[in-house]
């Protein structure tokens, strides 16, 4: 009940005109920037984070809202009408979603994207009102070591953003610890890694190094590929008839309660559920041989799960601070930067921030609904404006967004030479997304694990013999076990379903 | 123009070599404390720790598959190359000329060589895109960017 008042103020301080016009802009140049080939939700969030950096807190919170739906539906929109996955989660969409749009149902099947997006994103934010109070209240208890364990737990998510080798995924995660600790140290404040840099001294900024390694990252990409404007057929009405309902809605049922469930452990990434999704529903269905030919199922299931997880994400990451994504742990970036550490004490000490930010979640789902079905035709349009155009525009926007979080233009170098290191990391495929959860996990984990051998007087038995801190490493250990598994598995699925069909951008 | 290379090795030789890094700045930060038992040195010398073994793991584990890396052609390459030369010089620009000035001159060689398009009309889009990045950031927005030494 309570929550429920708090979120009604939320919505209070949520809705008003200027900020329904951020939640409004935040969808709009989401879906833009999602809908640009090859460019991903999470290098989207990452491209248009500093915009909204120069905003007062509120309203650039709600327009990161807006933005994160606008970025994720934009995503699936090249997945269905391009064959382009911005992410692998997109895969299973692209199985039938393009099928479908070569039919002349690409209208319909964005429609179904959409309300796919938009009742299992609600259902997971609803999730999210019910379940992250009640965590976070229990995770009030959490002492340094439960809160080490608990850093612990969060990298097992590191297996599930692994891509072809666990060892590479470590090593840039330790690379991203290392990273976090130039600057001055937590205990004595004595200089690490600065060899008497003043700019150093500072520490690395977190914005910049994400804006290098995905923003101007994708950019080199994008002019390696040449890409080029791509026409789109004939799409069809955006509403879908009945019929197309009445089929999508069990999927849409289903796919949202695999991704929700699934969704709320660390490991289980959006690419995992969206395929278990898939295949479930297929395995539902009277007619299976319509997968892969074009089944509006086969698009409403996934969508459904891959939404209802990343609104799954948003349990742990407030409740416990672990960001359970590549997209949010860029947001989770965007939330310290108003400075606000999402984790137990989030509720207590910036109650009105974070319910305003539920609040506008929902707002921003429903803008989405709202502008983005009319709107399609416009999306359409957009993907034919030359990447010559684009490229430049996003490098300035690169320069602008890193320059502007200290005023600082050694931000800006750092972001390019992470720009450049991005792109080698691409090419041998090195996982940037464990070097950014590392980086921003590790100030977290560093200080917890000195507060908790100042406790123990340097004995480090101390983090199995409190109960609730060995129960966190024991689930972090099977978690692994399970995750390591997904993965494997969803790893042959996209290996199967891409070899001769699509490119994972 | 696919060839292998032991591209993992080399990972692994660096990662050894950042963790021998990372060691040798934890033990200048231990000769430094005056005391206890853990302090702003242990997480550097675990990291390092870390580092070494995985890097170890990369460099002498038989039987990792190796993958080919294919890199774009020379041409390609070069536009990118040129790409991060024009963004490096804005840094270095933009403390002399100011944001305004370096921004046309960068965005200006970005659109000739990202598009090809010819000098005029690079030119004309790179003042129009200057002139919005003014208005919504300097104008709407109050960011303040250096001005340059000219101005």
């Amino acid at each position: 009940m309570e929550s429920l008042q708090l979120l009604l103020s939320g919505f209070a301080e949520a809705i008003t005109p200027i900020n329904l016009l951020m939640a409004a802009v935040g969808a709009l140049i989401g879906t833009f920037v999602g809908v640009l080939p090859g460019l991903g939700p999470t290098s989207a969030i990452a491209i248009l984070l500093p915009v909204t950096t120069v905003l007062e807190p509120t309203q650039g919170i709600i327009m990161l809202a807006g933005i994160y739906y606008g970025a994720m539906y934009g995503g699936s929109t090249t997945a269905i009408l391009l064959n382009i996955p911005g992410e692998v989660s997109s895969v299973p969409t692209c199985l039938d979603g393009y099928p479908l749009a070569k039919k002349g149902r690409g209208g319909p099947a964005l429609g179904i994207t959409a309300i796919a997006s938009f009742v299992a994103g609600t259902l997971g934010v609803i999730g999210l009102v019910s379940f992250a109070p009640l965590l976070a209240d229990e995770a009030l208890r959490f002492g340094p070591p439960e809160y080490f364990a608990l850093m612990v737990l969060a990298l097992t998510v590191m297996v599930s953003l692994s891509g072809d080798s666990i060892i590479k995924a470590f090593v840039m995660g330790a690379f991203g610890f290392g990273l976090a600790m130039i600057g001055l140290g937590p205990s004595s404040a004595m200089a690490r890694f600065t060899y008497g840099s003043s700019n150093l001294t500072a520490g690395l900024e977190m914005t910049s190094i994400i804006i290098g390694l995905f923003a101007i990252t994708e950019v080199l990409k994008g002019i390696e590929e040449r890409r080029m404007r791509i026409s789109v057929g004939n799409l069809g009405s955006v509403y879908p008839k009945a019929n197309d309902l009445k089929r999508s809605a069990p999927a849409m049922f289903r796919g949202g309660v695999i991704g929700f469930f699934l969704g709320l452990l660390p490991g289980c990434s959006a690419a995992v559920t969206s395929f278990l999704a898939y295949d479930a529903e297929k395995r539902f269905s009277k007619t299976p041989e319509k997968f892969g030919k074009g089944a509006i199922e086969g698009v409403a299931a996934p969508e459904a799960a891959n939404n209802a997880t990343s609104s799954a994400g948003f349990i742990p990451l407030f409740a416990l601070g672990i960001p359970s994504s590549p997209p949010l742990a860029i947001l989770l970036a965007g939330l310290m930067i108003y400075g606000l550490t999402p984790g137990p004490v989030l509720f207590e000490q910036n109650s009105q921030f974070v319910w305003t930010l539920i609040a506008s979640m929902f707002i921003g789902n429903i803008m989405l609904l709202i502008l983005n079905l009319p709107l399609v035709w416009l999306w359409v349009k957009l993907t034919h404006i030359p990447y010559g155009i684009m490229a430049p525009i996003i490098f300035m926007f690169c320069t602008i967004g890193a320059y502007t979080v200290r005023n600082n233009l050694f931000d800006v170098l750092v972001a390019l030479i992470f720009g450049v290191l991005g792109y080698i990391f691409h090419k041998y495929r090195w996982p940037v997304v464990p070097l950014i959860l590392c980086f921003i996990l590790g100030p977290l984990m560093e200080e917890s694990f000195l507060q908790s051998m100042s406790m123990s007087a340097g004995d480090p038995r101390i983090f199995v013999e409190r109960p609730i801190s060995l129960a966190i490493l024991l689930a972090s250990a099977i978690l692994l076990v399970i995750s390591i598994k997904l993965v494997r598995r969803t790893n042959k699925r996209v290996k199967d379903e891409t070899e001769h069909k699509f490119n994972v951008a | 123009m696919i060839k292998k290379i032991a591209a993992d090795q080399i990972g692994g030789l660096i990662s050894i070599l950042m963790g021998i890094f990372c060691c040798m700045e934890a033990y200048r930060l231990h000769l430094l404390k005056g005391g206890g038992i853990v302090g702003d040195d242990t997480l550097p010398a675990i990291i390092g720790a870390v580092l070494i073994v995985l890097g170890s793991l990369l460099l002498f584990m038989r039987g990792r598959k190796q993958h080919a890396v294919q890199f774009p052609p020379k041409g390609v390459l070069l536009k990118m190359l040129l790409c991060m030369v024009f963004m490096f010089a804005q840094c270095l620009l933009i403390p002399l000329l100011g944001y305004l000035l370096s921004t046309l001159f960068v965005s200006w060689g970005l659109f000739r060589v990202i598009g090809g398009y010819a000098w005029l009309r690079s030119a004309i889009y790179a003042i129009l895109l200057t002139a919005g990045l003014y208005l919504i950031f300097i104008k709407w927005l109050q960011i303040t960017f250096p001005a340059g030494v000219f101005f």
